[in-house]
């Protein structure tokens, strides 16, 4: 059952940029956020947007691209204040980086707190992830289960949820209860121009994370 | 006799069960079973086959991976030289402390336990970041100071934030933090059994305090600069919280590699093996340790 939906792009600090940073150039090749830069550890993330930037596709991509991202993030890594573990919202608020590889949702929810802060979607397109609560086979209680489906799906206890997770709905009980500034919002409901650049990556098998995981950890080392 | 003995190994046995089926089932098992999968081999997602493979054992002693146990190894011995400089003044005040006040300052070296160390690493990095406690103390003075200039017509330029989150000090900073009481108290433990009439006497025929205290107290103390150099080393080598959370982009130390493995990257053979191969290395250091000490008894005996 899908939960909800979110895309990575680039939260950042409006006083501290010159324009809009729309591009992963931005955080990915080149020294003008030097230092105030924080990337998302997370290696097929690392990776799939990567290739993005260099006009790749998210899926399958060639041996010869990823040697390519990994030698971009390399000569970046001494502009990079931090590879972040999804807490690059926090970061950003605290003051720490100005700009940052981050989720929608969680940028939307320190902007709540700072209005210094925005979210973009970068030109190149960005990579789409979906959120969903599954039922193993073989659970134990599936009943409970449905039960606890029911409850999220309930169009009260659903706004209540993406009132604070910020993140979009695809419950549509839901978004009929939402304020216009959730509904209207940009960040949260990137344009649709926008979101015709992003795409889903596929699972590509263990020995591709192994190999992601071994061009990370190249990066981290280097 | 027989009797009584027989009975103390019976109250010996219920004595040492608990612990010892505590160990077996909750430290030896498991540690049994990633033994185990550092001989296998990825079937599926969710299924490894224990086939005897040195596979992953290989992959392991790639330059890439050495080069990062290597660096821990670096970050370890640096924190524990640190932790060496700073805590042997620390237990010599200890030793030579009142009673009374003993027993204070003793507390105070255990008081940080009583926070759980994910905790004190948050405490570290409010206290370090950009805004943080020291930067934000530093400013204040920084900004009074180019008030006072201003005076004279020369305010100062704005102040520049200290870089002290998110780099490899920060990480050797963290360690030191944590790890400093485990070097204090080996170390106080073998200088508060230091028999005091011998610094008389080196005192007395003539050797300078610093003379001393270089060939009669180090010496007397090595049993325990040994021990606290080991629990400091050892935990420091497999240090994860710390580089993870005050870390920059170039710390990375090799409990961070292990832990995607699990996590991740999803190849927990690999991760297995690489645990143990930091495991077989500390077993040699330990074996290397306990040659060396034998050695030296064997001289004092000789």
């Amino acid at each position: 059952m899908p939960y909800t939906w979110l895309v990575l792009g680039i939260g950042y600090r409006k006083s501290k940029m010159d324009g809009v940073p729309d591009s992963w150039k931005w955080v990915m090749d080149s020294d003008r956020y030097a230092g105030r830069i924080g990337v998302f550890s997370e290696a097929d993330d690392m990776i799939e947007l990567g290739a993005k930037y260099l006009g790749h596709s998210v899926r399958q991509i060639p041996p010869a691209v990823i040697d390519q991202v990994a030698d971009m993030y390399i000569r970046q890594k001494p502009y990079i204040k931090i590879f972040h573990h999804d807490e690059g919202q926090d970061l950003l608020l605290s003051g720490d980086i100005d700009i940052v590889m981050e989720y929608n949702g969680d940028i939307a929810q320190v902007m709540a707190e700072d209005p210094d802060l925005d979210f973009v979607v970068p030109r190149e397109g960005s990579l789409l992830n979906s959120d969903c609560l599954c039922i193993p086979t073989g659970a134990p209680r599936p009943d409970n289960a449905h039960r606890f489906i029911n409850f999220v799906l309930d169009g009260r206890n659903g706004a209540e949820i993406y009132e604070t997770i910020k993140y979009p709905t695809p419950n549509a009980a839901a978004l009929a209860l939402m304020p216009a500034d959730y509904r209207d919002s940009p960040v949260i409901f990137p344009p649709a121009d926008v979101m015709a650049r992003c795409e889903y990556a596929d699972f590509e098998g263990l020995d591709r994370a192994h190999l992601f995981d071994e061009t990370v950890t190249r990066i981290f080392a280097a | 006799m027989d009797e009584s003995w027989r009975k103390a190994k019976a109250v010996f046995a219920a004595l040492s069960a608990p612990p010892v089926i505590w160990l077996a089932v909750f430290f030896l098992a498991p540690l049994a079973i990633i033994w185990g999968y550092s001989f296998g081999n990825n079937k599926s997602l969710t299924e490894i086959a224990v086939d005897g493979t040195f596979a992953n054992y290989i992959h392991a002693i790639k330059p890439l991976y050495m080069g990062i146990i290597f660096k821990s190894f670096g970050f370890a011995l640096i924190t524990t030289a640190l932790c060496l400089v700073v805590g042997f003044p620390v237990a010599i005040a200890l030793t030579f402390a009142s009673q009374r006040s003993k027993a204070w300052l003793l507390l105070l070296i255990m008081l940080p336990f009583w926070t759980n160390l994910l905790i004190r690493t948050y405490a570290l990095m409010a206290v370090l970041r950009t805004e943080g406690y020291i930067n934000l103390i530093l400013a204040f003075f920084y900004n009074a100071l180019s008030r006072l200039t201003a005076l004279t017509g020369h305010p100062l330029a704005a102040f520049q934030p200290l870089e002290l989150l998110h780099n490899n000090f920060a990480v050797v900073f963290g360690l030191v933090y944590v790890q400093l009481p485990f070097m204090v108290l080996p170390l106080y433990a073998a200088l508060d059994r230091l028999d005091r009439s011998l610094l008389e006497a080196s005192l007395d025929l003539g050797a300078g305090h610093l003379t001393t205290f270089a060939r009669v107290v180090i010496p007397l103390a090595v049993p325990g600069i040994i021990s606290g150099v080991l629990v400091t080393l050892i935990p420091s080598v497999g240090a994860y919280l710390t580089p993870d959370l005050l870390g920059g982009p170039s710390s990375q130390m090799i409990a961070n590699v292990i832990e995607r493995q699990f996590k991740t990257a999803n190849d927990w053979p690999f991760g297995a093996a690489l645990s143990f191969l930091l495991m077989y290395m500390t077993f040699l250091a330990l074996a290397v340790q306990a040659i060396v000490s034998r050695g030296r008894r064997g001289r004092r005996e000789a």
